[in-house]
């Protein structure tokens, strides 16, 4: 992969220069934290529901993808893939302990994360009342349609995880439309 | 501008450590080799010459300008014996600072390193010499815990204990994160030392820095049967931040 200099125009890097960079300047890190803290904080917030519990699996999910940055491999997928990936087992070792892992974040030597009225106050909105709809789904389509629209994932990269073919997910996420309008009292 | 900005900043320091300890270790790898042959080198220019010349000074039996013996006939004057070598060896560049101290009027030396092992993973590893006289040395302890094992060990726990061992004195080998700042004894009846390592990477180590602990307790000879493992002393681990843990046996 060619290297290019973060500090110059990180907004012109891909994902995956990003993390290859982060190994030699930190900055490409902070980065590639900044183009996807909203969607991985949205993705929490939706399966979660507390903006603070959220702010830390999102702490512990980046710190682990920066412990194992010299790992990833371009070749083998993209990075949004990959750090949703990072996302998912966070999500569900913390749920296995019954509590939000540190130990990516112990691992890299990150001070406990402490979060401000004004902070929590940010994440909480980036929540909306259609989530609470979203919970009144069938279970295939709210994860297709959480997937799809809250954390913006491509159809491929969903139908992969969900074990099943890119047209199924379209099909659940439009029923999962459907029926939010109906909900909603939309046309 | 994000919406936690202190997590990206935290991110952003943490990735800049990661960067210097990446550099600091090609730096290493590139130096590494060239160290072996400019030693490989001046081994080469040393052994000729015989080392100090003694050798070559008429023996105190003998006066000057006496024939010499053929070489071949005396035998050839032996080193000091080497300490006998268990366990892995250390690697190349993973050594720590040795940390030297006397207790019991015996003068002890112990470092850390990492060491080499049939698995992938390698381990890591402390061993203790006592110093006999100037120069000889005699092991004394080694204990070695899987690298992986360890580090996820140190994430749970700040210090934990991986070797406990000899009789007298006895031995508690463990390793600690480097935000342990004091190992402390509690509750033994017996005169006993800490030794704390500073904080030290076993190259090539992906992890944060380590430390590695001894504490040597003078248990009498009479006791001994009972100790190591029956009586051995709760510890403690006294953390930068003020908090106290119990060291995980």
């Amino acid at each position: 992969m060619q290297s290019r200099s973060v500090n110059s125009a990180p907004g012109r890097l891909s994902d995956e220069e990003l993390l290859d960079a982060s190994r030699r300047e930190p900055a490409a890190f902070g980065a590639f934290y900044e183009r996807h803290e909203e969607r991985i904080l949205r993705y929490f917030l939706a399966r979660v529901g507390d903006a603070e519990v959220a702010a830390d699996l999102t702490a512990e999910t980046f710190a682990a993808a920066l412990a194992g940055a010299h790992r990833f491999r371009a070749r083998k997928g993209p990075a949004v893939p990959w750090l949703f990936g990072i996302a998912r087992n966070t999500l569900a070792m913390s749920k296995r302990r019954g509590r939000v892992e540190a130990r990516a974040r112990r691992r890299i030597g990150a001070p406990p994360l402490v979060l401000t009225d004004e902070v929590v106050e940010r994440i909480e909105a980036l929540s909306g009342p259609a989530l609470e709809l979203v919970e009144e789904l069938p279970a295939d389509q709210q994860e297709a349609l959480r997937a799809r629209i809250v954390d913006d994932r491509e159809y491929a990269d969903i139908a992969k995880d969900l074990r099943c073919s890119e047209q199924v997910v379209r099909k659940r996420v439009s029923r999962g439309l459907a029926r939010l309008r109906d909900q909603m009292g939309e046309p | 501008m994000t919406l936690i900005p202190d997590l990206q900043r935290d991110l952003v320091d943490a990735a800049a450590r990661r960067a210097g300890r990446q550099q600091r270790f090609a730096v290493w790898l590139r130096l590494t080799p060239a160290a072996v042959v400019a030693a490989a080198l001046i081994g080469v220019a040393v052994l000729p010459f015989g080392g100090d010349g003694s050798d070559r000074a008429p023996s105190s039996g003998q006066p000057a300008g006496a024939p010499q013996k053929p070489a071949g006939d005396t035998p050839p004057k032996r080193s000091p014996k080497p300490p006998p070598r268990r366990g892995p060896q250390p690697i190349a560049g993973s050594l720590s600072p040795a940390v030297g101290f006397e207790f019991a009027r015996e003068r002890y030396s112990i470092v850390g390193f990492r060491g080499r092992s049939a698995s992938r993973d390698g381990v890591i590893c402390t061993r203790l010499v006592e110093r006999v006289g100037d120069r000889s040395r005699r092991l004394v302890g080694a204990t070695c815990a899987g690298e992986r094992l360890l580090s996820r060990e140190l994430d749970d726990h700040p210090a934990r204990t991986v070797g406990v061992g000899g009789a007298q004195p006895t031995q508690i080998a463990g390793f600690a994160r480097a935000d342990v700042a004091r190992i402390a004894v509690l509750g033994s009846q017996y005169r006993s030392r800490v030794v704390l390592s500073e904080p030290w990477s076993p190259e090539p180590w992906q992890h944060e820095p380590i430390r590695f602990f001894l504490v040597l307790v003078d248990t009498p000879r009479a006791g001994a049967r009972d100790t190591p493992f029956k009586n051995h002393p709760r510890l403690e681990a006294r953390l930068t931040s003020g908090d106290r843990v119990p060291v995980v046996p």
